[in-house]
């Protein structure tokens, strides 16, 4: 495969004509998007728009079939060390949480640091106090995941993600399954991360969010990038009428 | 709520008091259940009494008076009635301790096959388990018996595996073997390319072939030798092949580009396998083996070979102890330092490498110890006293002189037979196999689906956030899926493991003497039912508890804490 035509020295992600099919359906058609370092990316659209799917092929818990994505300079393709090497440069969280029930709120965290990173278990530990103190937990370490409130285990799975040190954070609705009181306490902590300078891929309902935080907002829908642009002209001047017409459902 | 609720009751009060109606309750239940019990004991006992027949421990000591096939060497007819309840609770142990560690490895691999993503594997398994749980294991164990053990051929034509006889293996195996490693090392991950793949693999099976057909003519038609394998560079035959093969590797070169790696590497494949075979640089011999068979199977039960440890053996566990507490401080510090520094460490290969480290080096030490010069053997019914090797040539030693003298701490032997029995070798008898592989393929199906089940609890999601993270796919079910799913696996195998204990008991229909088919024998000769019974059932209570404990204590240790 020959990538030389699409590297960009800039561009963290490069997707470029993603195309994927569940069975016969389409969901994701000709995606093409570049993701500058540091840059904040809102991905919003109706449900079964693609814009899930979408992330997830970035870090491959989805496998895309046509078209090229690179990610900090390797293809995601189906070479074993790349999906590797890239998944320890992105970190993932996901709207259900998905922490380790079996193990505590350290371990979940030191895990992935000391068994793909092989840190030692001080430096994994120091690592995950510090993350535990940035989300504002540290006196949670030592209870089990089924011990916290949502908004904790959301938090803590940040925590588990950040504690790689990756490049790129991948957010898949990540308020979505927590009670209204919760929700602010996790986006203070993503708008914490978005100020301290991590790429951020966020899907997301939040329109609070994306309007304060997001560099750029993308509008999914059937599987297309149907318009982007920065949060001041997507909410204040959306061209497209299927833009203006979820806008307008939801705000 | 209505007034007539308030109004006083003439019930004392302490008689509408729930805690003392529930004392009550449980007071009046219990005094039942004494006296039904008492009543029914007393009237049994009178009539037990009648006949003589009170119930007692005394009976044990009597004379059993009945054959045990297969029993041990320390049971005979003469033996008493509670030797004959030890051999029952010996057989019923055999079986169920082996049945549980057989069906438990069974069970999970057909587990894991049901979950397999190829269709055939997983619809076999799937066939597999519906055909087994939904038959009655009582079917089962005729079919095993009546069917598959009974229609074994007679002892004199057992089965043997593998086959009694002489094996010639061609000296090209091994370079086949060697050559198929380098395949396999060089394209592990195929990152080679399409062409080059195809090249590689049609050109070493063009070469394969192109040997085999050389060695066929070789070997089978004699007047073909003269011409294909004699090396002689003028013989017209071989520069007809060497023109063919120059055009096929010419020609390959216009073919198609999607066909050329392929047509390339076959026929350079080809031409390199003919060269190799017409200059004899591979050579045309063959290992001769005489091959022993190792395993028997016939009408009479089945013989593997024994292990026998010598005098020496205790000596040589020494050496094996020893690399084991060797193994496990290296499992220890290896840990550690994986800890401090993150370094990882294969820390399970190298305990593994000390401990044969050491069971060697034992083995080579204890062996190389001096035996006596001499050693007294009967000869003649004389005591003569000569050298190990010189009684062993003579045929003069016993097994016991053998395990005395024998340097090696183990023994090894394949199994001996005369027209009409083993002289060497472990026997199983066709009932115990029956019952066995009966209770292991049943409770293995049942085993499946708890495994199935307690791999599919876990959900998809922890998959996702353990790929997500960058483990591997081993470190994966390791640190994530396993610790998951044996919580909801282990209190449901328990189960399975008690209902294996308990099924043992159907030997009697396939008349393997356990416990519950000795018990019976000695009931009817003593008339002593009562006892009898109640030392069956507890002693199935006793097994059972056993189990149960186990697997109670290993479930705590899975627990989740959730709050």
């Amino acid at each position: 495969m020959v990538n030389a035509n699409i590297q960009n020295e800039e561009a963290i992600i490069v997707c470029k004509n993603v195309c994927k099919w569940f069975g016969e359906f389409q969901v994701l058609r000709d995606v093409s998007v570049e993701v500058q370092p540091q840059e904040v990316v809102v991905i919003i659209g109706p449900s079964g728009s693609g814009k899930s799917t979408f992330i997830r092929c970035i870090n491959r818990l989805e496998e895309h079939q046509e078209g090229q994505i690179v990610v900090d300079g390797m293809e995601m393709g189906h070479d074993v060390s790349n999906i590797a090497a890239i998944r320890r440069e992105i970190g993932m969280v996901f709207q259900q949480f998905n922490l380790f029930p079996h193990l505590t709120v350290l371990q979940n965290i030191t895990l992935a640091p000391m068994r793909v990173r092989h840190w030692s278990r001080e430096k994994a530990e120091t690592k995950a106090m510090e993350l535990l103190n940035r989300v504002g937990i540290p006196e949670q370490a030592n209870k089990y995941p089924g011990q916290l409130s949502g908004g904790q285990q959301q938090r803590v799975a940040i925590a588990r993600a950040l504690a790689m040190e990756p490049k790129i954070m991948l957010f898949d609705e990540p308020t979505s399954a927590l009670d209204p009181e919760m929700i602010k306490e996790v986006l203070d902590v993503m708008k914490e991360l978005a100020q301290s300078g991590m790429t951020m891929l966020v899907v997301t309902h939040e329109m609070g969010f994306a309007r304060e935080v997001a560099d750029r907002v993308l509008f999914f829908d059937q599987g297309r990038i149907v318009e982007q642009g920065t949060p001041d002209y997507f909410f204040e001047s959306a061209q497209h009428p299927r833009t203006k017409l979820f806008l307008s459902q939801i705000l | 709520m209505s007034a007539t609720q308030h109004q006083p009751s003439s019930i004392p009060s302490f008689l509408r008091d729930v805690r003392f109606l529930q004392v009550i309750g449980q007071i009046v239940f219990a005094i039942l259940v004494v006296f039904v019990v008492s009543r029914i004991m007393t009237d049994v006992f009178a009539a037990l009494q009648k006949n003589n027949l009170t119930p007692n421990l005394a009976f044990l000591q009597n004379r059993a008076g009945f054959d045990i096939s297969n029993s041990p060497s320390w049971y005979t007819s003469n033996s008493s009635y509670g030797t004959a309840f030890q051999v029952g609770l010996v057989n019923t142990l055999r079986v169920v301790s082996v049945g549980l560690v057989l069906s438990t490895l069974l069970g999970i691999l057909i587990g894991v096959f049901l979950l397999s993503r190829n269709w055939l594997v997983r619809t076999i398994s799937r066939v597999y388990v519906e055909l087994l749980r939904n038959t009655p294991l009582l079917l089962q164990l005729f079919v095993w018996y009546f069917i598959v053990m009974l229609s074994l051929p007679i002892f004199r034509e057992a089965y043997t595996f593998p086959p009694e006889g002489v094996a010639h293996i061609p000296i090209r195996i091994a370079f086949y073997g060697i050559l198929i490693l380098v395949i396999w090392w060089r394209t592990r991950r195929w990152e080679i390319g399409s062409f080059r793949r195809n090249a590689i693999i049609s050109g070493v099976a063009a070469m394969l072939v192109m040997i085999e057909i050389g060695f066929w003519l070789y070997n089978n038609q004699p007047s073909w030798q003269s011409v294909y394998a004699n090396g002689d560079m003028t013989s017209s035959s071989f520069l007809l092949y060497a023109v063919i093969s120059a055009v096929l590797i010419v020609g390959a070169w216009f073919v198609p580009i999607q066909w050329r790696g392929l047509t390339l590497g076959s026929s350079i494949g080809q031409a390199i396998g003919g060269l190799l075979v017409y200059f004899g640089i591979i050579p045309n011999s063959a290992f001769r083996i005489e091959i022993y068979p190792a395993f028997y199977a016939s009408i009479r039960g089945f013989a593997f070979p024994e292990l026998l440890t010598t005098a020496r053996f205790a000596e040589w566990m020494a050496f094996v102890g020893l690399g084991i507490v060797l193994a496990i401080a290296q499992w220890v510090y290896f840990g550690r330092i994986t800890e401090t520094t993150g370094k990882p460490i294969p820390r399970g290969w190298y305990a593994l490498l000390a401990v044969v480290i050491f069971a060697i080096v034992g083995w080579v030490v204890v062996g190389s110890e001096p035996a006596p010069v001499s050693i007294p053997v009967l000869q003649e019914d004389q005591t003569v006293y000569m050298p190990l090797e010189e009684a062993r040539a003579g045929n003069l030693l016993t097994i016991q002189d053998e395990l005395q003298y024998n340097p090696s701490p183990l023994i090894f032997r394949l199994p001996e037979r005369t027209n009409f029995k083993f002289i060497v070798g472990t026997e199983i008898q066709p009932e115990y196999m029956a019952l066995l592989l009966g209770l292991v393929v049943y409770t293995s199906a049942f085993i499946a689906e708890i495994v199935r089940a307690g791999i599919q609890a876990v959900p998809y999601g922890q998959l996702e956030a353990a790929r997500a993270m960058g483990l591997t796919n081993s470190q994966t079910l390791r640190l994530i899926i396993l610790p998951q799913a044996l919580r909801v696996i282990i209190p449901p195998l328990g189960n399975q493991y008690l209902n294996l204990s308990k099924n043992s008991s159907l030997a009697i229909a396939i008349a393997y003497a356990d416990l519950f088919l000795i018990t019976t024998t000695i009931m009817n000769q003593s008339g002593q039912s009562v006892t009898g019974m109640v030392m069956v059932m507890l002693t199935y209570l006793i097994i059972s508890l056993i189990i149960a404990a186990g697997s109670n204590w290993i479930n705590r240790r899975f627990q989740l804490v959730t709050r």
